[in-house]
């Protein structure tokens, strides 16, 4: 276990810059989440601090060392990757052993150690199966497995739960956060889905195009995205974005219809409203909707008011029908407004 | 027609076909087989016959005498396996650098690698003679393995590169990360997931070299050092006789052929699915 | 120079990159790819300029040799067998080759329609390959024989012939005996390549065009054969440098005979350099040998790399 101090990390390929300074504090024993959509630069920050990647400015450091100029094995690091990269020469024991070959611990302890992860991951009665002969999940925690068995200083994931299908990659979830409380070691994790963002996340790290957007617990970035790009990029439905103004009434759409906002000295250009957010109201605003998709217990309408399109999810079953006109309506405090440049204004 | 005759009729046709174009590609074989096992008299007789009427096998034991058979068998798997084995090492270690890492000069370096395939064995092969005349190499099976070696590495580097090429990387990385250096990557890692592929490679070389003629012919003088394919050039000749021997030409050439089929029959599903086409499109 | 943090910090100093070359992977590279390239060089590129040199003088066994200018080649324009060896290179490498494709084509398709009893197939499909080119010369030359041999006895049985086909006494004839012999030996090794050709192209667009109305024929010939183009090419890049270099064969089977009529530059360039032992003369003759070499090589090479460029 050990803190890892990212600071103003750099990352150029030629002329191109992918990573434009980049410094994020991971306490000891923290669970961080990168997130961002892809060629935003976060795997290969991943792959910077386990030094597969060189450095080109600034400084990692893994506990008090800067790693700089480690190579990997010297960094006290473990990896899980997409692929999982299993040695498929080699059966579940060997591949979990084989990080304690190389570091020539002898066969007993290795063996202890080995068994001693296999019972931490249910991976008992696979210890001598090939990679070949195993599911998707197996492989999945024998990647674990092997990163378990070293006890690392971090642990690296790399978009760990892409490759699983949607009902696995719920129960992996869970079990890498299982995991991680009960060995506590620092922890980056590498995503492009939100969902396994804001559910294993202590702290979520937003990147674009090379920069962090926004770092912060899950429930900070939920409800107070500093852009528009991290309210978008968070929760799902994402949220709805309006252009307009607002006037002393509210916000003025740019065609004119008039929306309920909180009052704010900055000049708000864009208003917010999470789909959960916007309830059928009789009293509300009346807007047209357009398409239907019920989803069992809940129902997501389309809904267009002038020329913008919104979402609603309603948390309950609705019959409606297409071309219907109702109200909506949203609590105030639910309105996030921002500036010309999609930074959130601040009062 | 009804569509489904016509699919029978098609079918049969099909197998037709296939049953001519296999007995021409196996005729000569065949022919070659049942001379073999004719007596002297029956070889030359007018006309031919299509199967050995008194088949004998008294010709091989002639051609392994006037061959020095086991000895020259054993010459040819030393030198094919050698060459063999030498190539699929140094084409594999090239092909992985060349696979996985950057370096000054790699593209021109694999342009040069590559285009040597142009150069026909025979442009090569005069320089390499006197040069193995005033070295000493002349006669000798180390030269042999040398240039066979030299021949073989382009064909090796290029199938070894294919397949290193579909491991994934993060094979490596995570080997890395788990503590490997570079030589434990090799070794313990991707040449191992390679082993199909190096035995395949291994062997059609061997192959080849087993095959090879034009070196082997100029290269070696002395029967000591001799190898088999060039034995076909020793036509063993009876003491008694003055025609052309045909049943002990044909017995020299089973006793070719026959060692290699194993050899085949071992890298008939490889070659079948592919192996050869993926490596040189690389 | 040691890199303290501090040093460290700034991006790519001089300092880290030095060390990062001299101990990192780059070294490593050289250390495992030279031992290959060093080998295959100096057994390929080493006698080509020697070889260039040499065609420069008039080097022979008992001649140390001088350097004589052009002198070689003018020589060679001259020569009547050399042109005469030049022809039927060019003229043996084109029909094996172009009926070793197309033949080669025809059996792919035909081992691709899932028939029974492909182990056996291929298992016979592949014995001419695996056979050496002189060991087939060989069988070959004794099923040639003009009386008593196998081929004229089966023809004169079938009714197709009268008096026996003089197979390699006969000029023209020799010609196209050799031919067949390479074509037999080889057509298999083309329909592998075929084979897996065809096997890599996407099943979709064959269908597609059988939605769209086009019968067997014409689903080859607009679909599946423009699609195959970067294996043709491949396989006559290959085979053509294999064929114009062609020794073993000729030797196995005429000896370059009758008289000069199958003799291939490689037959004719072996007789002067090895026979006659006329270095100097033997390594022009060679020089034409690589560029006729060169010549198909680099054009396949071309149009492979241009057809696989253009995603076809």
């Amino acid at each position: 276990m050990a803190p890892v101090k990212i600071s103003n990390a750099l990352k150029r390929y030629g002329t191109v810059e992918v990573l434009k300074g980049v410094s994020i504090d991971i306490d000891e024993g923290e669970f961080v989440v990168l997130v961002g959509p892809s060629g935003c630069g976060k795997s290969t920050l991943l792959r910077m601090v386990a030094g597969l990647e060189g450095i080109s400015g600034g400084t990692i450091s893994i506990g008090d060392r800067v790693v700089n100029d480690l190579p990997p094995k010297q960094r006290d690091i473990a990896m899980v990757f997409q692929s999982y990269a299993l040695y498929p020469h080699m059966t579940v024991a060997e591949n979990m052993a084989f990080s304690l070959r190389m570091k020539r611990v002898d066969k007993k302890t290795a063996d202890a150690k080995v068994e001693q992860a296999a019972q931490m991951l249910g991976l008992g009665s696979l210890l001598g199966r090939y990679p070949r002969e195993l599911s998707g999940g197996q492989r999945q925690r024998v990647a674990m497995g092997r990163a378990v068995v070293r006890n690392p200083a971090v642990f690296l994931f790399d978009e760990p739960l892409s490759n699983l299908d949607a009902k696995l990659r719920v129960q992996m979830r869970a079990e890498i956060k299982d995991l991680h409380q009960r060995v506590k070691t620092t922890t980056i994790y590498v995503t492009h889905d939100q969902v396994e963002a804001m559910t294993m996340a202590d702290t979520i790290v937003v990147m674009r195009d090379g920069k962090i957007e926004q770092m912060g617990t899950p429930i900070e970035l939920f409800d107070n995205p500093s852009n528009i790009f991290v309210a978008q990029f968070i929760g799902s439905p994402s949220m709805n974005i309006i252009e307009g103004t607002l006037g002393p009434k509210g916000f003025v759409t740019s065609d004119g219809h008039v929306l309920p906002a909180p009052q704010s000295r900055a000049v708000a250009k864009s208003y917010g409203i999470r789909p959960e957010h916007l309830v059928p109201d009789p009293a509300g605003i009346p807007m047209e909707v357009v398409i239907v998709e019920p989803m069992g217990s809940e129902t997501q309408l389309i809904l267009r008011l002038g020329q913008s399109t919104l979402t609603s999810l309603v948390r309950h079953r609705l019959d409606v029908v297409p071309g219907t006109v109702m109200g909506f309506s949203a609590d105030l405090s639910s309105v996030h407004l921002f500036d010309q440049n999609g930074n959130r204004c601040v009062d | 027609m009804h569509p489904i005759l016509q699919q029978r009729l098609g079918r049969s046709a099909q197998y037709g076909m296939l049953l001519i174009v296999l007995v021409m590609l196996a005729f000569p074989i065949y022919y070659m087989v049942i001379t073999s096992l004719k007596p002297p008299g029956e070889a030359y007789r007018l006309p031919p016959t299509l199967w050995p009427l008194n088949p004998t096998v008294d010709g091989y034991p002639f051609v392994m005498r006037a061959w020095n058979y086991l000895r020259t068998l054993l010459n040819t798997v030393l030198v094919a396996g050698g060459a063999a084995a030498g190539a699929t090492l140094l084409g594999g270690l090239a092909a992985y650098g060349f696979s996985r890492m950057t370096f000054v000069g790699k593209s021109a370096l694999y342009s040069a690698l590559v285009a040597t395939v142009a150069i026909p064995g025979m442009v090569t092969l005069g320089p390499v003679f006197i040069a193995y005349n005033e070295l000493g190499l002349l006669d000798t099976h180390i030269g042999l393995i040398l240039i066979f070696m030299s021949d073989g590495i382009p064909f090796a580097f290029l199938t070894l590169f294919a397949y290193f090429r579909s491991i994934p990387r993060e094979l490596d990385e995570a080997a890395w990360i788990d503590g490997a250096g570079l030589f434990s990557t090799l070794f313990r890692i991707i040449f191992p997931i390679a082993m199909p592929a190096f035995a395949v490679t291994f062997l059609l070389l061997f192959i080849a070299g087993w095959n090879e003629f034009l070196y082997a012919f100029t290269l070696t003088v002395t029967p000591e050092t001799r190898l088999l394919t060039v034995r076909l050039f020793e036509i063993p000749v009876r003491a008694d006789a003055n025609t052309t021997p045909y049943d002990l030409i044909a017995a020299g050439g089973v006793l070719i052929l026959l060692p290699l089929i194993p050899l085949l029959v071992r890298v008939q599903k490889q070659l079948v699915q592919g192996i050869l086409a993926g490596a040189v499109k690389g | 120079m040691t890199i303290s943090p501090d040093v460290a910090t700034t991006p790519q100093s001089f300092g880290v990159r030095l060390r990062a070359m001299a101990s990192g992977p780059n070294s490593f590279a050289y250390l495992i790819i030279l031992p290959a390239i060093v080998l295959r060089l100096t057994y390929s590129i080493v006698p080509l300029v020697q070889t260039v040199w040499m065609s420069f003088t008039n080097r022979s066994i008992t001649n140390p040799g001088q350097f004589i200018g052009l002198a070689n080649y003018e020589f060679l324009i001259r020569d009547e067998r050399l042109i005469g060896s030049l022809a039927f290179t060019l003229i043996y490498t084109f029909v094996s080759v172009a009926l070793e494709v197309v033949l080669g084509l025809m059996l792919a398709l035909l081992l691709m329609q899932n028939l029974r009893g492909r182990w056996l197939s291929n298992f016979i499909m592949l014995l001419p390959w695996v056979m050496a080119p002189l060991l087939a010369a060989t069988v070959w030359k004794i099923m040639f024989y003009e009386d008593g041999g196998i081929l004229n006895a089966i023809l004169r049985d079938l009714g197709m012939i009268e008096s026996p086909i003089r197979w390699l006494s006969d000029a023209n004839t020799a010609r196209v005996s050799v031919i067949v012999v390479t074509v037999w030996k080889n057509v298999s090794w083309c329909a592998l390549i075929f084979m897996a050709g065809l096997a890599a192209l996407p099943r979709e667009l064959i269908e597609a065009a059988e939605v769209d109305g086009a019968n067997i024929l014409q689903r080859f010939w607009f679909v599946t054969l423009p699609m195959l183009m970067p294996t043709v090419y491949l396989i006559v890049m290959l085979r053509g440098m294999a064929e114009v270099q062609t020794f073993e064969q000729i030797n196995g089977l005429t000896r370059g005979g009758p008289g000069t009529a199958t003799e291939t530059l490689a037959v004719y360039a072996y007789a002067r350099f090895f026979q006659e032992l006329r270095y100097g003369y033997g390594s022009a003759i060679n020089l034409l040998l690589l560029l006729c070499s060169v010549t198909i090589g680099g054009f396949f090479a071309w149009r492979l790399y241009r057809a696989n460029r253009s995603g076809l």
